[in-house]
């Protein structure tokens, strides 16, 4: 039996056609056999029995006539039949027996006799010879004796009667023959019949006995694997481990099986995890309009338990649940089932806005048995983002005020009524000093300012006009239908107040002013581009007039900006055209009234302006970056021209906060030092204080790495701006200049003087000497003086000059002394 | 010539030995006395020249009205016929006659025997050419046996 399991179903139904076979071949060989045989009897009776037989008989009739002849001979011979007659019948008879003795012979001749035959032949030639013998003799008496060939006649007849007899034997012997192979016929044929039978039954027998176990061995088997793909098709997957042992194909079936359902189990587990962790609901209808399958998700949107989304569910109770849920916002229900009854061959989609807020996005796709499948995705949450990101493309982040994008739109639209005859005014607001405010209370408070900015404005203006912010500390209104221009300036005022008002963030009061720039349509421009330009140059204009102040965009303004544009592109390429020029002013020891050093000064030999001074292009060098490459070129050109002075004469350099930023800074002052030869101690650098405000590590590093160098520093233009000692602290200044503009009305102000004495005094203290700028008159020089300042510098001595001039300075007379002329 | 001699040789015989006694037919005793003249020329002459006057229907010797003699040999042929030529040659032996007595075969029978006796028997006659009812005398003659019958001599035979 375990062969039986293990050999393959091919070798099995061929050894049962084996067997098969060998019952047929042993049931028909045998009856071969026996048939044959009785083809061989039947070819005795038939080629040889019958004819001897036939031969045996015409024998009998023949000598019988033989016999008659010899009788009629001798009773012709007896009654004197005429001799013509009697020679024609006597030759005839002996012919006739010669004849006969051939046919005895040819008879005993024959191959197929019998021993026993062939002796009843020989007797019969035997006697036939003798018989012929006498009848001869009879003949021949008779011819001439007729009486005594009838006295013959009776041997002859005696002769004749042992030829018949021996006759009778031979034919009684064949006829013998024949009845006996007749019934060997009869006999072969009932064994014939009986072997079909027996062996016919015997292989019946067998046959159904090797089905049976063949059956046993291989139907049964495929009974169970039937069984077992039923259960794997409808997901059942335990099968068992029966037959999965066997070696032939019924065991490679159950393997293949079991290997399939593990792919389908898994696959299954797959499709179930990507079918429940789809975002999106899904359900599967059949073309009956029943619930084929669902996710999760599906559920879930729905409210729905467990049950009442079981496979098989039908459409309508899905629809009444969620009739009943409040959850279905579809067409009338009767209308919506019988849409979905209605064969359709293209996919569709709607969105739904459920009673609940939700919007869900069904799509239906249909399937060709007439079901279909559907998706529920919910969008509420992606159309609130997407109307935010709509938002945000177009309003600040900070102060949820429209952006210049939006600015821009709503400026075309107040364009389009501008052509209907309105006016309309672009006030374009920018908050001063607001940087100030983020660098010294943070960025936190920088932006609580903004926003709070940006609700005054906001509280400023009508329905129909427009607030935006434009990035920084930059707002603009869109002032929409003005009755009058002056309601523009209204407007502007009341903007400007609000903003002026003092603002409590965070504990801090702080206090804030604001520049306008108005523009006004048509006049000051009829596209966006314009009206914007017009509103910033006023609001440039506005912070130039000292800032805290609103104007009127006007056509000086647009002048302006086109000169500055030029000048722009000149300094760009004064550089390389070598159009820059140094002067030098002399400083002057009070005390001793001799050049302490000489403060180098920039001045620009433009090719059709002539001399333009620092004040005219040095911020606009450093809005466009080329202060580094210009503050380089002075700090080279001045260490050149300082080592061809007295030794103790130093020269003073301006550095602007931006080369201070710039990280190449020392290098380039290394390496100046360097290529001219000039002392460190020589080389002086002032800067303002604007410098400390931005008092990044960096600079600081910077200060304190060129100080190391042993160049001295100067504290520039103290007095204007915020004058905090705290930066006189922050870094070991070795000069104090005091700002010309305390020298300038130093006659009539007594504070001018006492702040003039307070910082001389302060700066003593502090290990500093202090200069004063601006020294123009004897008189002026006479007031300051008595106040301590260690030296002067101004045009009461000399203006700045070239270096071919103060070379001939002191040229002539070396070390001269510097005394008020 | 010599044929000629020959026949003058017989016919001197004959007529010097002629017993004729003037009757129709032969009897026994002349039967029995030309078996003793056969026997002496066969005895004296040899076969050849007995057969050849047996034969010879003119030699009045061996040939008397219905007397003749016939000679076979011990197998049953005949070698010489007083009467009959046709049958010299031929085996009698199983010739029968009408009352089925195989006469050849008695005769033999005698030849083989005693030597001599007589056989009845039917055989035709060769004056009327009928079958009659004969007697003939047999006796050895040599490796054969001579005969000469008698016929109607009926009362004769016992």
């Amino acid at each position: 039996m375990r062969l039986l399991k293990n050999f393959s179903i091919r070798a099995k139904a061929f050894a049962a056609s084996l067997v098969l076979l060998l019952c047929l071949i042993g049931v028909g060989g045998n009856a071969y056999l026996t048939s044959g045989r009785t083809a061989t009897d039947l070819d005795d009776l038939t080629a040889v029995n019958l004819p001897k037989q036939q031969i045996v008989s015409k024998l009998e009739t023949d000598i019988t006539a033989i016999h008659l002849k010899v009788f009629r001979y001798v009773s012709w011979a007896s009654n004197s039949v005429s001799a013509g007659l009697l020679r024609t019948l006597s030759s005839e008879a002996r012919h006739d027996l010669r004849v006969m003795k051939d046919r005895i012979a040819a008879l005993k001749a024959r191959p197929d006799l019998a021993p026993a035959e062939r002796e009843l032949i020989d007797s019969l030639a035997q006697r036939w010879a003798k018989y012929s013998s006498a009848a001869n003799d009879t003949l021949d008496v008779g011819s001439t004796d007729a009486p005594m060939a009838t006295m013959m006649l009776g041997g002859t007849d005696d002769d004749f009667a042992k030829v018949g007899a021996s006759l009778a034997t031979l034919s009684a012997f064949v006829d013998g023959q024949t009845a006996s192979i007749g019934i060997t016929l009869a006999a072969n044929a009932k064994e014939n019949q009986r072997i079909l039978a027996f062996g016919g039954a015997a292989g019946v027998l067998l046959s159904i006995l090797v089905t049976l176990l063949i059956s046993r061995s291989i139907v049964k088997p495929i009974q169970y694997v039937t069984k077992a793909m039923q259960q794997v098709s409808s997901a059942k997957f335990d099968l068992g481990s029966t037959y999965m042992d066997r070696g032939d194909e019924i065991g490679q079936m159950v393997r293949a099986i079991a290997d399939y359902r593990d792919k389908l189990m898994t696959q299954n587990l797959r499709f179930d995890a990507a079918l429940n962790n789809m975002p999106h609901g899904l359900a599967m209808f059949d073309g009956a309009q029943r619930l084929v399958v669902s996710n999760r998700r599906y559920a879930e949107m729905y409210g729905m338990s467990p049950e009442q989304v079981r496979p098989g569910t039908p459409l309508p109770e899905i629809v009444d649940q969620r009739i009943a849920q409040g959850l279905y916002a579809g067409p009338r229900p009767e209308e919506y089932l019988r849409k979905q009854i209605t064969p359709s061959t293209s996919a569709s989609m709607r969105i739904q806005e459920l009673s609940d807020g939700r919007s869900i996005v069904i799509s239906r796709q249909p399937m060709p048995d007439g079901g279909w499948v559907i998706t529920h995705e919910d969008i509420t949450e992606r159309r609130r983002a997407e109307t935010q990101i709509a938002h945000m493309a177009t309003h600040d982040a900070l102060t949820d005020l429209p952006n210049r994008v939006m600015l821009r739109g709503s400026l075309e639209h107040a364009i389009s009524r501008v052509r209907r005859g309105e006016v309309v005014a672009l006030h374009y607001i920018d908050l001063d000093h607001f940087k100030a405010v983020n660098d010294t209370l943070g960025h936190l408070v920088g932006d609580e300012l903004l926003k709070a900015v940006a609700d005054r404005l906001r509280g400023c203006v009508r329905e129909i006009d427009t607030v935006a912010r434009l990035g920084g500390d930059e707002f603009a209104v869109i002032e929409m239908a003005l009755a009058r221009p002056n309601d523009a300036a209204l407007l502007a005022q009341r903007l400007q107040d609000a903003v002026k008002a003092p603002y409590i963030i965070d504990g801090n009061q702080v206090i804030i002013d604001a520049s306008i720039g108005i523009a006004l349509s048509p006049d000051d421009g009829t596209t966006v581009e314009e009206l914007l330009k017009s509103a910033d140059l006023a609001a440039y204009a506005a912070k130039a007039d000292g800032r805290g102040t609103f104007r009127f965009f006007e056509a000086e303004m647009d002048r302006r900006i086109k000169e500055r544009r030029s000048m722009e592109l000149d300094l760009r390429n004064a550089l390389n055209d070598g159009e820059f020029r140094l002067y030098y002013q002399p400083i002057v020891n009070l005390q001793t009234g001799e050049i302490t050093s000489f403060e180098a000064l920039i001045r620009w030999q433009h090719p059709t302006r002539g001399l333009v001074g620092p004040d005219e292009f040095i911020s606009l060098a450093e809005e466009l970056g080329l202060i580094v490459p210009i503050g380089e070129w002075v700090i080279n050109r001045a260490c050149a021209d300082a080592v061809t002075w007295s030794d103790d004469i130093k020269v003073a350099v301006n550095l602007s906060p931006i080369q201070l930023i710039n990280k190449g800074l020392v290098e380039v002052v290394m390496r100046a030092l360097a290529r001219s030869g000039l002392p460190a101690s020589r080389l002086e650098f002032e800067i303002t204080e604007t410098v400390l405000m931005q008092n990044t590590a960096v600079t600081l590093a910077t200060l304190h790495q060129l100080r190391a160098l042993g160049i001295h520093f100067s504290m520039d233009d103290f007095g204007t701006g915020y004058s905090s000692l705290s930066y006189l602290r922050s870094f070991p200044f070795d000069k104090i200049k005091i700002d010309r503009s305390f020298v300038k009305d130093i006659s009539g102000e007594k504070n001018s003087l006492a702040i003039i004495k307070g910082v001389t005094s302060l700066a003593a203290s502090l290990n500093m000497i202090t200069t004063v700028e601006g020294v123009e008159t004897a008189e002026q020089l006479d007031h300051v003086r008595p106040l301590g300042c260690a030296e002067i510098q101004g045009y009461l001595f000399s203006p700045p000059k070239s270096l071919e001039e103060i070379s001939r300075l002191f040229r002539p007379e070396k070390r001269s002394k510097w005394t008020a002329a | 010539m010599r044929r000629f001699a020959a026949v003058l040789v017989a016919v001197a015989t004959f007529l010097a030995v002629n017993p004729s006694n003037g009757a129709e037919f032969g009897t026994r005793d002349e039967a029995v006395a030309m078996v003793k003249r056969v026997q002496k020329m066969f005895a004296e002459a040899g076969a050849e020249a007995t057969f050849k006057a047996v034969d010879d229907k003119s030699n009045p010797l061996f040939h008397d009205r219905d007397l003749y003699p016939f000679i076979y040999d011990l197998a049953g042929v005949c070698v010489a016929h007083g009467a009959r030529p046709a049958l010299i040659g031929k085996n009698l032996i199983s010739l029968k006659d009408q009352n089925g007595v195989y006469l050849i075969q008695e005769m033999i029978a005698i030849a083989k025997g005693p030597g001599t006796g007589w056989v009845d028997y039917k055989w035709p006659n060769p004056i009327t050419n009928k079958i009659e009812d004969k007697s003939s005398y047999i006796e050895k003659m040599g490796d054969y046996f001579i005969g000469v019958g008698v016929y109607r001599d009926l009362p004769n035979k016992s």
